[in-house]
């Protein structure tokens, strides 16, 4: 197992721990670095796979500024109550049975599909193998190409759905929210 | 079919819409007082004058752009093109759908005329978020690529967002504001990890290409890892048309969004959204092994949601809540007709006739609450129209139009359509499940009798007060214009037929 493989499972075995950790972590402070360690090992786990552009966007975007907003929340929201937590725990066997639910179901299901072809494992290696991969991908450059010709039209009605938002916004944020009554 | 990167033709009426959208920005940039953000009282700073004109550069462009889209559609009719890179369909029959759409935002919009100044709600600001929600679905309805089509569910579904929550004085609206973004962005995380599975096991994300290298035949890995995006793909949309079980926001946002929010978001988002599900599944010729597991999907969700909608609906006392339901029973028959699996060009035709029809119906039924709005006051229940005949006997012939239209009762479009629903079953050999839509939609028949029972032959309560007459024109027109297409294309539903027919063509 060369050193490329090992990395890629240790960044996934680190993703999948921060997961749980977001999960049944008590405090949210706690979970938000579970989030984050599990946001650093998918970046990781690009750069694995040759897509040098998204692991730089993850570990800006994702770990930069989602975090940063989600901590700010955190902050703001201050929700420390045990009686609100003692709310939600009420509810965690519900979540838990169908999670457990789900992952049998795809476990099984994927076993049995892998198991029938013993060659998946090979193809996982080879397809992280730098040798593998096209030329330039990954990089910024096919990245900004694809951008501004393929995917233009996505490019271009992103831009309007923003401003569009930004309306949205502007709109409620405008109403006269001191007068409101319940009806 | 051919690929052209771009040709201005084929898009006019979008960029007609996008140049509207700016141009209105701009206005509303330049005549709004500033001091309006810093809550001065509404009334001081001429609110009511301004809504006017808002809602007659809002009325007088949107008919502007709906002729272009007209002509421009006409003009290209004879060509079926895929512009931008597998961005979006154009030409043939296309424009069509979005003709239907975009009739469906002028009728709001001249409801909304006098919505906004009853309720002194800033009118440019809705009828921008109304125009991008439009702009949204007409780029909804001609996507070629999951990209595209989530883009323009969002850009459908965040205007709406907003327009539910904007009404003044009032918690409920924000309430359901809250809900109904909280479950739009689950159903939207839904679509995405689904159009993810189906990336993941295709290699692409442009809707043809992705059926073509669908093979359920063989079961594998990516047979199974496909059959789950594509289901995660029909929860998603399955959200937006409030299948059961996923309608749970639907009366609440209905009933607490304004009058016509609710109207252009129970008929054009749904249309929208239905016209995605049968492209993306309608297209496909087998399911291979998972063929009864898809069937029994369709079937499951859209008789459930029948049978809910029809029974909840009977107990309703508030008329806006029991459209809501009957909402939901109405997008469970256009759902039943993707249950038989064999999908070909009739089946999306009649859903999509359906779909047109019941723009119209239901416009008309929320026209009506609409117009029997006072400043104080919405008319919402069935006590507040108890007798309303007698003082408002338009309104009231009006409203029974639209209640026998959506029982789906002989002179109006809605029996056409559920007529093409049933066809579409039989010929499908689903005999049991007609039955039960049939008994279904006679149980529907109480409720929608009931409001017309109501109007004219119960005493009102207390003495009918006098309704507002800001802008009773407008809705009027909408009113009238809406009960044309009922009755008429209901008699002669021929044309509307072909049109349908026309655009289901371009699905494929």
């Amino acid at each position: 197992m060369d050193f490329n493989v090992l990395m890629f499972y240790v960044f996934g075995v680190t993703a999948i721990a921060g997961g749980l950790v977001l999960f049944f972590a008590k405090h949210p402070i706690r979970s938000a670095m579970g989030l984050l360690a599990s946001m650093l090992a998918l970046a990781g786990m690009y750069a694995i796979l040759q897509a040098h552009a998204i692991a730089v966007f993850q570990v800006i975007i994702y770990a930069g500024a989602i975090m940063v907003l989600i901590i700010y929340f955190i902050m703001l929201l201050d929700i420390q109550s045990e009686e609100y937590l003692r709310k939600y725990n009420k509810l965690l066997w519900a979540g838990g049975i169908f999670l457990v639910a789900i992952l049998t179901l795809f476990i099984y299901k994927l076993y049995n599909i892998l198991s029938a072809s013993p060659d998946t494992f090979t193809t996982i290696s080879r397809s992280i193998d730098p040798a593998t991969a096209p030329e330039e991908f990954g990089g910024i450059k096919p990245f900004s190409k694809g951008l501004l010709t393929n995917y233009l039209f996505a490019f271009e009605f992103v831009s309007t759905l923003l401003f569009a938002a930004i309306v949205a916004v502007i709109s409620i944020v405008q109403l006269d929210w001191k007068g409101r009554k319940n009806e | 079919m051919n690929e052209i990167f771009f040709d201005p033709n084929f898009m006019m009426g979008e960029i007609s819409l996008v140049a509207l959208i700016v141009i209105l920005t701009i206005i509303e940039a330049f005549r709004r007082p500033i001091f309006v953000l810093l809550n001065t009282p509404s009334n001081s700073t001429g609110l009511d004058r301004r809504n006017k004109q808002a809602s007659w550069f809002a009325g007088i462009g949107l008919i502007i752009v709906a002729v272009i889209f007209y002509v421009f559609g006409k003009a290209t009719a004879g060509e079926h093109i895929i512009l931008l890179n597998n961005s979006l369909t154009a030409g043939g029959g296309m424009y069509i759908g979005k003709l239907a759409l975009i009739g469906a935002a002028i009728l709001a919009v001249l409801m909304s005329a006098r919505y906004t100044l009853t309720q002194s709600i800033p009118a440019m600001d809705y009828y921008l978020l109304l125009l991008f929600s439009l702009l949204g679905a007409v780029t909804l309805i001609a996507a070629e690529n999951f990209l595209i089509i989530f883009l323009a569910l969002e850009m459908m579904s965040i205007p709406i967002y907003a327009l539910v929550g904007l009404k003044k004085f009032s918690t409920r609206a924000g309430e359901s504001a809250i809900k109904y973004l909280l479950l739009g962005g689950f159903s939207s995380g839904f679509l995405l990890l689904g159009i993810s599975f189906l990336y993941g096991t295709t290699g692409s994300l442009i809707v043809k290409d992705v059926i073509q290298s669908l093979n359920f035949i063989v079961f594998d890995a990516s047979a199974f890892l496909s059959a789950i995006g594509l289901i995660f793909v029909f929860i998603g949309l399955a959200f937006k048309v409030s299948l059961v079980p996923f309608h749970a926001w639907t009366p609440d946002v209905y009933e607490g969004a304004g009058t016509p929010i609710t109207a252009f978001m129970s008929v054009a988002v749904k249309l929208a959204a239905f016209a995605v599900i049968l492209k993306i599944f309608a297209s496909i010729d087998t399911f291979g092994e998972f063929d009864s597991v898809f069937s029994l999907i369709f079937m499951f969700f859209s008789l459930l949601t029948v049978i809910y909608g029809n029974s909840v609906a009977l107990v309703q006392q508030n008329v806006k809540r029991m459209l809501a339901y009957s909402s939901i029973a109405h997008a469970g028959y256009m759902g039943l007709a993707l249950a038989p699996m064999h999908h070909k060009i009739h089946t999306v035709q009649a859903v999509l006739f359906y779909g047109i029809g019941y723009i119209a119906m239901n416009m008309l039924a929320f026209g009506v609450l609409v117009y029997l709005t006072r400043k104080e006051k919405y008319c919402e229940t069935l006590n507040d129209l108890k007798g309303i005949a007698r003082k408002y006997p338009g309104a009231a012939a009006m409203m029974a139009i639209a209640m026998f239209s959506l029982a789906g009762l002989p002179p109006a479009v809605g029996f056409v359509g559920k007529v093409q629903i049933f066809i579409q079953l039989l010929e499908g050999h689903m005999y049991i499940t007609a039955v039960i839509a049939l008994l279904f939609s006679l149980v529907a028949l109480y409720f929608y009798i009931n409001v017309i029972v109501v109007m004219y032959m119960r005493e009102p309560e207390t003495e009918i007060t006098n309704i507002d007459k800001h802008s009773v024109g407008p809705v009027w027109i909408s009113l009238s214009l809406a009960a044309l297409f009922v009755l008429v294309l209901g008699i002669l539903p021929s044309p509307l037929l072909k049109w349908a027919l026309k655009w289901a063509e371009m699905l494929f």
